[in-house]
């Protein structure tokens, strides 16, 4: 190779590595972003975030405030690159999950026993970065209590992605209304109810989706039906936490509410999905 | 010749293999200074000599701090200084292959020799500017990708670097003593 082209080669690099810091520079987020989470769950346990950071981004996230309510956070850490663990890497940016412990005395105090909804949460990050995060929307639900007039009999996987729950009850009642907990589960999901009562359903139909039962309807002592839900298989860019919630009252007047089938559908990204997310977010780095 | 092709079997070693305990116990800085001195002794076999004593020269200053390399935070800083030193390393070894084809092309009967250095000089920057091809665009892959190419081309600058070491000794053990000495006379004339 003669001595110019050597050095044209050279300058191409200088030239290559100098376009793209810039254009990598030009990417970069002004702090981290987290998706959308869709969740209605009960304590004890964790609140599970995901957030899109830089690459090169190696801090964790030291604790959160959740409308008032602290929460420890921990980050899965990979000790051997020294950075936390990636979800999904991208051009430019990686997926991150922090799972958050809530205070649950400061929960119990602020919420007064009721659920407790949050739309948006403070992040602290090591390095004193902090980061006003709107996370999609979360409940933390209070505590049911145990003895429930419509008691789940079996619960049940029998085929691969479809889940079925048979509820009996236990005293005279009647159920209001059946519902999802976040309609976002509804593109990932179907729900189908089985017929109460013989006479509900027609010959070959036995199970109905759920939009199409009318609601409220009565079910007698040792009456049962059948609740089901098929996955679709298909990926949500949402982290979503939840399953079907029900509500009715017995003959007594006493209401009572019940959520069932507990799905957690982690996000699944792909480039236009980051990319989407970033612009509908309204940060820099689209 | 041969003292001259030992300074520069020694000092590209010593670029290429790092002992890290606290600092760098075999550093750059040091190792340029070596081909500096062994290409002082070549300076007048080929132009080339010349060129590179200059960046060898460059090289003692700005390898430098790589000797406390390991204590470099994480970051676009010490990225930015290892491509550096990458780059440095190939204009240097450019100019040495210049020096060692001048040297082995004198040699009548070290033809195989001669079209084994030609071989590896252009294996040597071809992969070595793949491999700054890769780390300009570093910064808009994936992290995966990146991770992945630059590992695979940081094995293969390995064997380029071995490849290198093992040349100049076959260059030292082939060519005689002498050579240096009329080449010496050849340039008073």
């Amino acid at each position: 190779m003669k001595e110019r082209v050597f050095w044209v080669c050279i300058g191409v690099f200088a030239a290559t590595w100098l376009a793209n810091f810039l254009y990598a520079d030009a990417k970069r987020l002004d702090g981290p972003v987290f998706l959308d989470h869709y969740v209605e769950t009960t304590l004890p346990g964790v609140l599970t975030f995901y957030y899109l950071t830089d690459k090169d981004d190696n801090s964790r996230v030291s604790y959160v405030n959740m409308d008032g309510v602290s929460g420890y956070a921990d980050t899965d850490y990979n000790v051997a690159t020294a950075r936390p663990v990636d979800v999904q890497s991208f051009r430019h940016y990686v997926l991150r999950k922090v799972e958050v412990m809530p205070n649950e005395g400061a929960l119990e105090q602020l919420s007064a026993g009721e659920d407790f909804t949050f739309t948006e949460m403070d992040v602290f990050f090591e390095g004193y970065r902090d980061v006003k995060a709107e996370i999609g929307k979360v409940t933390v639900r209070k505590q049911r209590p145990k003895d429930f007039p419509l008691r789940p009999d079996t619960t049940g996987y029998d085929n691969p992605g479809v889940h079925t729950e048979r509820l009996h009850a236990t005293e005279k009642l009647e159920v209001h209304s059946i519902g999802v907990t976040t309609d976002r589960l509804l593109g990932l999901y179907t729900f189908e109810l089985s017929a109460v009562k013989p006479d509900r359903q027609s010959a070959g139909d036995t199970w109905m989706p759920l939009e199409d039962a009318v609601f409220p309807f009565s079910m007698e002592p040792g009456e049962k039906f059948e609740i089901r839900s098929h996955s679709l298989s298909k990926e949500s860019v949402d982290f979503i936490e939840g399953g079907y919630d029900l509500s009715g009252a017995t003959a007594g007047g006493e209401s009572f509410t019940r959520q069932g089938f507990n799905f957690y559908i982690q996000p699944y990204l792909t480039e236009q999905d980051v990319q989407a997310i970033l612009k509908r977010k309204g940060v820099r780095g689209q | 010749m041969n003292k001259a092709l030992k300074d520069l079997f020694i000092g590209y070693f010593m670029i290429w293999f790092s002992f890290n305990l606290l600092i760098d116990w075999l550093p750059d800085a040091i190792g340029y200074l070596f081909i500096y001195r062994g290409v002082t002794q070549l300076a007048d076999i080929h132009p080339a000599a010349r060129k590179a004593r200059v960046f060898a020269g460059a090289g003692i200053l700005i390898a430098l701090p790589s000797i406390v390399l390991a204590w470099f935070p994480e970051g676009r800083l010490l990225d930015g200084y290892t491509t550096l030193l990458l780059v440095l390393k190939l204009i240097v070894t450019f100019y040495l292959f210049g020096v060692l084809k001048a040297i082995v092309m004198k040699e009548p009967g070290k033809a195989l020799l001669a079209s084994r250095t030609d071989f590896l000089f252009r294996l040597y920057l071809l992969i070595h500017l793949v491999t700054l091809l890769l780390i300009a665009f570093e910064p808009n892959l994936s992290f995966e990708t990146a991770k992945w190419l630059l590992f695979a081309s940081s094995i293969a600058i390995l064997f380029m670097d071995i490849g290198f070491l093992v040349l100049v000794h076959s260059i030292r053990k082939n060519v005689p003593k002498e050579t240096f000495v009329i080449e010496r006379g050849d340039s008073l004339t």
